[in-house]
């Protein structure tokens, strides 16, 4: 047995610790009786461990019996999800060593009296460890799987067209760095229809004549839309539409509400304004390239049922509108349709236009803001801010544009 | 994609607790020849609760830190059907396919307090040579 050195002895009593204590002048009055003595255990290097800093939340997640999920992806770096969080895993070397005890007594255990000696063994020592930083889920990749076999309608499902893939909600959080929450989320905004136990983009046509069927139905029916009998909308026997599309339809362009009527409460449905008018404008906008405003508004609010009114602010984040231009026009530029990434959506955006204002410009970076950062924190990161000539504050890019 | 869980097995008592010490440096080997099983040093405590520790001819004292946020010493589970795990899924995302499953990992223990000790010069002891630690 090699190794014996005067201050390291392979077992020890605690009149030796007690010994060493006092060559090392320390204070044995002001020192515990007790004494635990640290040894290296005999298979430390088969125990092979990762250490992850968690946040108190995460743990009583765990500890109730739930799961974090590690979604890692080809190119990026790995993510944490909770059930309503995303996070990114990063690694962190240390040049400390970090000695992990399972046995350790915290001094108030130490016993009292005479004391003893107490054999504690090091399981293991680390010098990397995982940090967790919440971040802004990976959805991007959605709209591309989605996009392999769109739904246009029952009929059409076993055509050539709809040969691609469809995905579930199990198979999408097997391909998608986000958390459950944050894909139901995702899926809602992209109108996104649970059909058949499968996740579907619905055709924009096809929604549209899903949509002009419920308020032509309402008309006939001399019902509101304010107030649309939802289950009665879905159970008419003659309905063109499957129930689950109607009912998708009214979600999306509507909002539940439960009215309280003589006889018990009843599920209704309210159409948004907001949502119906956006819709048509959608219709007119896209595949036309530009538009000249004055046309477009003058179209658009033909188009719309009787009763509703266009608002241009109902187009954020969908149309974009060149005031510089003569005559002025529009142009469909939904928000969905940029890059996720944001140097790389800062870029597209200064590409499509140079200068932009903060009233343009914050619709289409909104959703870029992580958890603590706010529009003007992006623009200072991304955008270098100027004033023109007639004292309009603007912003373009920091960078030459790709 | 690669996707994987990390779980905390329900046991009787909850997960265990363990102790961090934090040492500055590495802990360097005298010899190669390394000995498992051998002894590092002594912890003392003082009456007011501070930690000591003796290493080799090194005295070092630390204090009592509570973690802002606590570790998860997470270990590997153990697949029956072991298929071929060798690559740490931690470390790159790597994967040939779409949505390959890999090994959970478990919450061995949680670590709440660590116990920080400063030193200069680094102590020296015997240790098992540093393989795949």
């Amino acid at each position: 047995m090699a190794g014996k050195s005067r201050f390291l002895l392979t077992e020890g009593t605690l009149q030796e610790a007690q010994a060493v204590a006092e060559q090392a002048k320390l204070d044995l009055t002001d020192l515990n009786s007790s004494v635990q003595s640290l040894y290296l255990s005999q298979d430390m290097g088969d125990h092979e461990v990762r250490l992850v800093e968690l946040d108190s939340s995460m743990v009583k997640h765990l500890e109730a019996g739930n799961s974090l999920m590690v979604r890692g992806d080809k190119a990026d770096m790995a993510v944490v999800c909770t059930d309503d969080s995303t996070f990114e895993l990063k690694s962190t070397q240390t040049t400390n060593s970090l000695l992990l005890l399972p046995d350790c007594r915290a001094p108030e255990q130490l016993v009292g009296g005479d004391g003893c000696l107490l054999h504690k063994e090091v399981y293991c020592i680390s010098h990397l460890y995982l940090e967790l930083k919440q971040c802004r889920p990976k959805l991007k990749k959605l709209q591309t799987l989605l996009q392999e076999n769109v739904f246009t309608g029952p009929e059409y499902e076993s055509d050539e067209k709809h040969t691609g893939k469809k995905y579930t909600t199990t198979d999408l959080l097997s391909l998608i760095q986000a958390s459950e929450k944050e894909l139901l989320q995702e899926l809602r905004k992209l109108h996104a229809v649970h059909y058949d136990g499968y996740w579907r983009l619905v055709d924009f046509d096809y929604m549209g004549n899903v949509l002009q069927y419920i308020m032509d139905t309402v008309d006939c029916q001399s019902w509101s839309y304010d107030q649309i009998p939802t289950d009665k909308l879905l159970s008419m026997e003659d309905n063109v539409y499957p129930r689950v599309v109607l009912q998708h339809c009214l979600d999306c362009y509507g909002d539940r509400k439960t009215m309280e009527l003589d006889g018990g409460s009843e599920e209704v449905h309210v159409l948004s304004e907001d949502k119906v008018c956006r819709y048509f404008a959608e219709y007119l906008l896209k595949g036309v390239g530009k538009f000249n405003l004055a046309e477009f508004l003058q179209t658009w609010k033909e188009s719309v049922p009787v009763g509703m009114t266009t608002d241009l602010q109902q187009l954020e984040g969908v149309a974009l509108i060149d005031k510089k231009s003569h005559p002025q026009v529009i142009s469909h530029f939904p928000v969905t349709g940029l890059p996720e990434d944001a140097p790389d959506r800062f870029n597209r955006l200064f590409r499509t236009r140079e200068k932009w204002t903060l009233e343009d410009i914050t619709p289409y970076i909104r959703d870029l803001c992580e958890r603590k950062q706010t529009v003007g924190s992006l623009l200072t990161k991304f955008a270098r801010a100027s004033t023109l000539p007639d004292g309009t504050k603007v912003y373009n890019s920091r960078v030459p544009i790709k | 994609m690669v996707q994987f869980a990390i779980r905390m097995p329900q046991t009787e008592g909850g997960c265990p607790e363990w102790t961090m010490v934090e040492l500055q440096g590495e802990l360097e080997t005298r010899d190669s020849s390394g000995l498992p099983g051998n002894r590092l040093g002594d912890l003392h405590f003082t009456k007011g609760g501070q930690p000591i520790v003796l290493i080799g001819h090194h005295v070092l004292h630390g204090k009592v830190v509570e973690l802002e946020k606590p570790f998860a010493v997470l270990v590997k589970e153990k697949k029956k059907d072991n298929k071929d795990d060798s690559t740490d899924s931690m470390d790159t995302g790597d994967s040939a396919e779409d949505s390959e499953k890999c090994s959970d990992y478990l919450v061995k223990a949680v670590i709440r307090n660590k116990l920080v000790f400063k030193n200069r010069p680094r102590p020296i002891i015997n240790l098992p040579h540093k393989k795949g630690l």
